[in-house]
């Protein structure tokens, strides 16, 4: 009996190791992935916002609490370039929609519109460039784009935050780890 | 068969219960050393996991301040090198520190002093004296000196120094903190905190709660004790192929933890005056008519 009560409590503790173990992988490849895909994100939209031309940038947020809650940057490329995600010529697609919500449809998720209107944005489909609330996608916590008009001529700092989807904010107080990268953009055209 | 015959083909009771105690000992030690191996391995997964986590983090850190350097190279091909207004404007207030102190495009700067510098030496000399003229507005920006002669794109960078420094752990020794921006070829390794004087430093960055990056005054490297700090500086080298022009490198070192990432990209070249219209910072915009000189 007493044999018997020392393994199951060895049992015991082999399972709990292994459950733990486990869980240590899976959030690692979790922030591995949030990590990849913030980099990424911003990697690909600093061209493009790089790309913008300055004075078409129309940065709109909203905000809870003193956090940022959704964030869309409306903004025109030079007209008859091949930009994305203006590909199609002969490229009048100029007008793009970067838009990132914590909340809603598509929570969580950084999406990309393009028109050839500025009134045409609403209504265009939005391509996913990453991110998502559900499944095994990253969580987008945070897009910003805000201009700093103390330089001349004015620059952007961009930043994009996200989290994985191994949430392990178990209280509900959401403090697992994020990913951020950010910098300073300053458009060319 | 007699009676002990008949008995010796069966287990007494007491023999039994004796196996059993041998068996239940036996899976009891298999199950022990799988448990103790399998401990083993998880906690140095778990350490791996913690390592590679706050590598990655520093990986993030180091990008987003060389980044946030980065993004002050306007990024055209229209440098205004000979207009002086822009440089008195744009060069001097060089120190990009948070969002209170007027920035510049680093393109406008960097133009405006090689040109200027060289106007004072002759080109193709590419000497020190030019060399040091260009890089002394800004004093987060350093070159390697190869013994006299100036620039040279044959020797390990600034930031190569660094990380072997770093990783060698060496100590801080006043002997290695270069008198100014001028790095002694000889310099074999570097601590990050040897880039820090009165006159010059990186800029050094820490994070806020939204994991935003913060600019720090501090003085030194090691005065800093966040868990995450980062400091992002440039580098100027002689270009391959032409050796009177001067390629521009923006290098940066993140730090989480005990874990550091370094980082380095190419910003652009910078011709002497005598090739005015080949200024160039590196141009990522695909609409450019390349045609067409500034």
């Amino acid at each position: 009996m007493v044999g018997m009560v020392i393994g199951l409590l060895v049992s015991a503790a082999a399972v709990s190791a292994f459950l733990a173990h486990t869980r240590t992988v899976y959030q690692q490849v979790g922030y591995n992935q949030a990590s990849e895909d913030i980099n990424e994100a911003y990697a690909v939209l600093y061209r493009l916002l790089l790309q913008a031309q300055r004075d078409s940038i129309a940065i709109s947020s909203t905000q809870s609490g003193g956090n940022l809650t959704g964030t869309t940057v409306d903004l025109t490329l030079p007209a008859g370039f091949p930009v994305w995600p203006n590909q199609t010529s002969p490229w009048t697609s100029n007008w793009v929609r970067i838009a990132w919500t914590k909340s809603g449809g598509n929570a969580e998720q950084i999406t990309i519109k393009k028109a050839s209107t500025a009134g045409g944005l609403a209504g265009a489909s939005a391509t996913i460039l990453t991110g998502g609330s559900s499944g095994n996608n990253t969580r987008i916590t945070r897009l910003s784009l805000i201009k700093d008009e103390s330089t001349s001529p004015s620059t952007y700092m961009f930043a994009i935050s996200g989290k994985s989807y191994a949430r392990d904010d178990v209280d509900g107080s959401d403090t697992d780890i994020g990913a951020t990268v950010e910098g300073r953009i300053l458009p060319r055209n | 068969m007699n009676q002990k015959m008949r008995q010796a083909k069966y287990l007494l009771p007491r023999q039994q219960r004796g196996m059993a105690l041998i068996l239940v000992l036996v899976l009891l030690l298999i199950t022990a050393a799988a448990s103790v191996f399998f401990y083993n391995s998880m906690v140095g997964s778990t350490r791996m996991s913690g390592a590679n986590r706050d590598n990655t983090a520093s990986l993030l850190l180091a990008e987003s301040a060389l980044e946030t350097l980065r993004g002050g190279f306007s990024n055209t091909l229209n440098s205004d090198a000979n207009n002086e207004s822009i440089h008195a404007t744009d060069c001097t207030k060089s120190r990009v520190v948070g969002q209170t102190t007027t920035l510049y495009s680093l393109d406008n700067c960097e133009a405006y002093e090689v040109v200027r510098a060289s106007a004072q030496v002759p080109v193709g000399a590419n000497n020190t004296t030019h060399v040091t003229a260009v890089i002394a507005p800004l004093d987060y920006i350093f070159f390697v000196n190869d013994g006299g002669t100036g620039l040279t794109e044959t020797r390990p960078t600034l930031l190569q120094k660094v990380a072997n420094g770093e990783a060698k752990g060496v100590s801080d020794s006043a002997s290695r903190v270069p008198s100014n921006q001028v790095v002694a070829e000889a310099t074999a390794d570097l601590k990050i905190n040897d880039l820090f004087s009165n006159s010059h430093k990186p800029l050094v960055y820490t994070l806020n709660q939204n994991g935003l990056l913060v600019a720090s005054n501090s003085a030194s490297w090691t005065g800093i004790t966040a868990q995450d700090k980062t400091a992002a500086w440039l580098e100027l080298t002689r270009n391959v192929a032409d050796n009177t022009a001067m390629d521009i490198w923006v290098q940066a070192v993140g730090q989480t933890g005990f874990s550091r990432s370094y980082l380095q990209r190419y910003v652009g070249t910078f011709y002497p005056p005598t090739q005015l219209g080949g200024l160039s910072a590196l141009v990522e915009a695909s609409n450019i008519d390349r045609g067409v000189g500034p």
